[in-house]
């Protein structure tokens, strides 16, 4: 999701609805009203439709499904004398430039928008800006023909917003976005730069302009110049800028050499396919009638097909299917009638949810509270609980209490032993939960594990006791005796079955009980539940 | 009659009046017990209770002491053994302390037993023939004497504090008298042995206080999330759905590539999924698999131009903690599912995210897949519908377009939820052609899935989504 900011007043206006029923209205095209503060609406856009990064845009799509326009968009495009030349020298670098010259008409808020659709476009479609970087610039200050080409790391320009000459390699140091956005120039020896007929550099893309050309509210011709690594995406983010500016009455004109392709995609879809994934029958009439409300060009093609004309702003067409949604956004999903489940097929619980029922209500009926817990600890954790399992851990946590997966589930009961010490005992506690271990075998090199972990913390508490749960859940087992810090000495021991250790069972050692202040003994026992998870 | 009410009337038929204390010590019972035994005794009638407050004199601290070496004052007294000597002098041979000497001086001077001289350069010390008076009184005291209202002087000095005591002068009565004569002793306890030797027959039993029968126990109880989440799998198998379960940790290609999502979507990025930390790669079983997928993102499979870029099965291999449980739809279809088939899953996922009483950054996601040859848009919303209905008493829903990378068309469910309005509950589609291509699934296939936190909080009545998983025994032991 991607989010943009209104006008309220203008929305409202254009839209001829009040705030209240904005929300419902956006739904409709795939749009959230995150929030309304004063003038600003904020809109959460979905990232597959980067031409609703902008007031025009999310219009031109709303008027269309709402009927007041149909059809593919014009785009006038008129030819300018100008040129931009392309230097091979950056086809290994950053080989993909498109640019066109607008004539606008900027005030305060248009310049907003103007900056507010440069960001929001390079920050998803773009990638960062690697894959699409957006430079705008007042062409009045640019001398003709242009040229993309490279510079070396110590060429010197006055950068926008900068007094001073810097360095190229300099701005990537010493600069804001030169920092944000170094790692895309990483490695290269030289530099992608536009100069301007003179030869001094105009922009450094994708890192910032000039501050020569530096746009204001008094600019009247722009220069809209777009590089990166993916023709596609520039060309489509191209398009979606001038197709606001056009929407906008501003007039677009095109640079020889510029590269942009007016050209709409165009996909044949058989109609029945559509009719078969919306599970409506519609006639060719009817599927024309929608796409054109989707703001698609469309022909006819014989009786059972049709040539859908896709817009060069719209980057979101694979395969017909995209098509299909198109016609189901224009019908109005609750258009649809739903259809009752027809599908018959006999459900069944699994083998492990059937299993973990038993071992639950055998607990219970020894009395003990079900608890259930956090999948996701820290080493910290486990080793307060002397636990010794080496613990799966995650690169990006967002906290270092969660930055692993537990590997047992002792450490979190006991955890929650401590935070109860003020309530009455006995406190006898279970819990059945997933466990996770390394397992280098497995395609995932980790296993999920079904664990049941018992604890009986109370004055009367002892291991003779809480074995007697062992019997009712394995048929054979056998114990032997088992040494570790978590228990008090010779009063531990392991569950045997089949030859395979599945668990452990002990006296909490007092030194288990006071790393988490627990005054009242505990006797504790965990086995593996369920480990043949497929 | 039972056991201690009859030993309290014979103790009391020998001496006629006893305090409450003396009782106790008679009859060797609690003196907190002889308390309610009495009481009981006095509404048959078997006895009378006379209260009598007194206040008793105990020694402090302060007092003992001075009983044992004499006041502060007294010892300066007594070191001057009637001359006049230097206060410096007079302080050292008494033997006092710091803290003694102050109050010696103080008292010394106040009860008039002797008067400060200024003379040069020195202070002295003069006796007067006055013996001191608190010693006289906790003397006196000690000895049992009654000292009356100079008992004050001792208080306010804190020397001694004032205890009020109640005593309790229990005598029985004629009818008690005849009570005590009794032999029979009622029995608390029906055991094997009285029933084994037959005695029982000369036994009586004891009744209990109603009132106070019932004992507050801890009992055996299910988690009420656990309880709330298994509720929903009873529903989604009574309409059809087969169980199925996943693991945590993933490779992404399962997780992501052969959902047919890009490798360079803004969702694969490091504040979107958790990857695991480990130098070792995941494994793809199938190669031929392995192929489609790569095939389905450079070129595109089915009549899909693909993403158009080129592909990396290192990432793929890449092991995170699953976002979403789509993975294991995955894979089952892979499996090659026979249609018509019906699967379900309930299952912890992870994602990065902020941690207040709304978000947290594990939670239980309901996932599903009905694969048919038939089904279309308008079996999904059915379905959806459905489940609200029946799964979350939702009794309107509605339908917003929305987007995910591995379906389209791509639908929100909202359900009106009572007190609360509309309230988003989850998000479903078809899964895209090039997906199921891969998968070599030959049939469309609709797949939902549920975030079931803000469900149960609902249903639980729970405000912070941290209580689902808490440590609270209180909240747990909650009927």
């Amino acid at each position: 999701m991607v989010g943009i900011i209104v006008s309220l007043k203008k929305l409202e206006k254009k839209l001829g609805l009040p705030a209240g029923e904005l929300s419902d209205e956006l739904f409709k095209i795939k749009c959230t009203v995150d929030s309304i503060e004063g003038d600003e609406v904020k809109i959460d856009v979905t990232s597959d439709r980067p031409d609703l990064l902008s007031l025009e845009g999310i219009l031109r799509y709303l008027n269309g499904i709402n009927g007041k326009s149909k059809g593919i968009p014009e785009l006038k495009i008129s030819l300018s004398k100008e040129k931009l030349i392309i230097d091979s020298s950056l086809k290994k670098i950053r080989p993909i430039v498109v640019a066109a010259l607008v004539d606008c008409e900027l005030n305060d808020e248009e310049f907003e928008s103007l900056i507010q659709i440069q960001e929001k476009l390079t920050l998803t479609h773009g990638r960062r800006r690697k894959k699409v970087a957006v430079g705008v610039h007042d062409a009045s200050k640019i001398k003709f023909p242009i040229t993309y080409t490279t510079g070396k790391p110590s060429e010197k320009f006055v950068p926008l917003k900068e007094e001073k000459e810097m360095s190229l390699e300099r701005v990537l140091l010493d600069t804001e976005k030169g920092r944000e956005y170094a790692f895309i120039l990483e490695g290269l020896k030289e530099y992608p730069v536009i100069r301007d007929a003179d030869g001094k550099i105009i922009s450094f893309p994708p890192i910032l302009n000039s501050a020569v050309t530096t746009v204001t509210a008094k600019t009247r011709k722009l220069l809209v110049e777009l590089t990166g690594t993916d023709f596609d995406a520039c060309n489509s983010a191209l398009a979606i800028m001038l197709q606001d500016f056009s929407d906008k009455g501003w007039k677009i004109h095109s640079i020889q050499g510029g590269g942009f392709k007016n050209e709409p995609k165009k996909m044949v879809v058989a109609v029945e396919k559509v009719s078969k994934t919306l599970g409506v029958s519609l006639t060719q009439k009817q599927l024309i009638s929608l796409l054109e409300k989707a703001r698609l060009g469309i022909v006819a093609k014989g009786t059972t097909e049709v040539i859908v004309s896709i817009p060069v702003y719209r980057t979101d067409f694979l395969h017909w299917i995209d098509v299909a949604e198109e016609a189901a956004i224009a019908f109005g999903l609750n258009e649809l009638r739903p259809v009752t489940p027809r599908v018959f097929t006999v459900g069944s619980l699994s083998e492990e949810t059937l299993l973990e029922d038993k071992v639950q209500d055998l607990l219970v009926g020894f009395g003990f509270t079900e608890v259930s817990t956090h999948v996701l600890t820290s080493p910290e954790k486990n080793a307060l609980a002397f636990s010794e399992k080496q613990l799966i851990k995650i690169k990006n946590p967002v906290s270092s209490d969660f930055n692993a997966l537990r590997g047992t589930l002792l450490p979190s009961l006991m955890q929650v032993l401590s935070r109860n010490t003020h309530l009455s005992y006995p406190q006898k506690l279970f819990e059945i939960g997933e466990v996770v271990t390394h397992e280098a075998k497995r395609e995932q090199r980790a296993l999920t594990k079904t664990n049941l972990c018992v604890i009986d913390c109370s004055a009367s508490s002892n291991l003779s006791n809480l074995a007697s749960i062992l019997p009712c859940l394995f048929k054979d087992f056998v114990l032997r005796p088992f040494k570790s810090k978590q228990f008090i000495e010779g009063r531990a021991a392991e569950v045997i079955v089949k030859g395979e250790v599945v668990g452990v069972m002990g006296e909490a050692s007092p030194e288990l009980l006071s790393n988490y202040g627990v005054q009242m003994p505990a006797s504790i026992l965990e086995v593996i539940v369920f480990k043949d998870r497929k | 009659m039972k056991e201690n009410d009859l030993l309290v009337l014979k103790a009391l038929s020998s001496n006629k009046v006893l305090e409450s204390k003396e009782l106790a010590k008679a009859t060797g019972l609690q003196h907190a017990s002889v308390g309610s035994v009495i009481e009981s005794l006095r509404g048959e009638g078997f006895v009378l209770i006379e209260k009598q407050k007194q206040v008793k004199l105990i020694l402090a601290k302060e007092g003992l002491a001075y009983l044992e070496k004499g006041t502060p004052e007294k010892r300066l007294h007594d070191a001057l053994q009637g001359k006049s000597m230097s206060l410096q002098s007079a302080l050292d041979k008494a033997g006092l302390n710091a803290f003694e000497k102050g109050i010696a001086l103080q008292w010394i001077v106040r009860s008039k037993m002797a008067v400060i001289e200024k003379s040069g350069v020195e202070n002295k010390l003069v006796p007067n023939k006055v013996e001191s008076e608190y010693d006289e009184l906790l003397s006196r005291l000690k000895n049992g004497e009654d000292i009356g209202s100079k008992s004050k002087l001792l208080v306010s000095r804190k020397l001694v504090s004032e205890q009020e005591d109640s005593e309790l002068f229990v005598s029985i009565t004629p009818e008690g008298v005849k009570a005590s004569k009794q032999d029979f002793i009622l029995v608390s306890q029906l055991t094997p042995e009285l029933l084994r030797t037959g005695k029982w027959r000369e036994k009586e039993f004891a009744s209990y206080d109603v009132n106070t029968l019932v004992k507050e126990v801890d009992f055996g109880r299910k988690h009420p999330y656990k309880r709330f989440i298994r509720g929903i799998k009873d529903k989604l198998v009574g309409l059809g759905f087969k169980e199925v379960h996943g693991h945590f940790v993933e490779l992404e290609f399962w997780n992501m590539d052969a959902l047919f999502m890009a490798q360079d979507h803004p969702a694969r990025e490091i504040h979107d999924v958790f990857m695991i930390d480990d130098v070792s790669k995941g494994e793809v079983l199938d190669q031929d698999l392995l192929k489609r997928v790569k095939k389905a993102h450079e070129e595109g499979l089915d009549e899909s131009v693909g993403w158009g870029y080129k592909w990396d099965p290192e990432i793929a291999l890449r092991l995170v903690l699953r976002s979403q449980t789509t993975a294991l739809s995955a894979r089952e279809l892979s499996k090659g599912l026979k249609p018509p088939a019906k699967l379900f899953s309930i299952g912890r996922v992870f994602r990065p995210d902020e941690i207040d009483w709304k978000h947290f950054i594990e939670f239980n996601q309901c996932e599903g897949i009905v694969v048919d040859e038939n089904v279309s848009l308008r079996d999904l919303l059915g379905y959806l519908k459905e489940f609200a209905s029946e799964v979350f008493g939702a009794k309107q829903v509605r339908f917003v377009p929305t987007y995910f990378p591995f379906t389209e068309p791509s639908v929100e469910i909202h359900a009106k939820i009572e007190g609360k309005g509309w309230v988003e509950v989850g998000g479903a589609g078809l899964f895209r052609p090039e997906m199921l291509a891969a998968l070599n699934v030959k049939t469309p296939v609709l797949a939902w899935g549920l975030g079931l936190d803000r469900l149960a909080m609902n249903a639980l009545g729970i405000t912070d989504i941290r209580d689902l998983f808490t440590h609270k025994l209180e909240l747990l032991r909650k009927p």
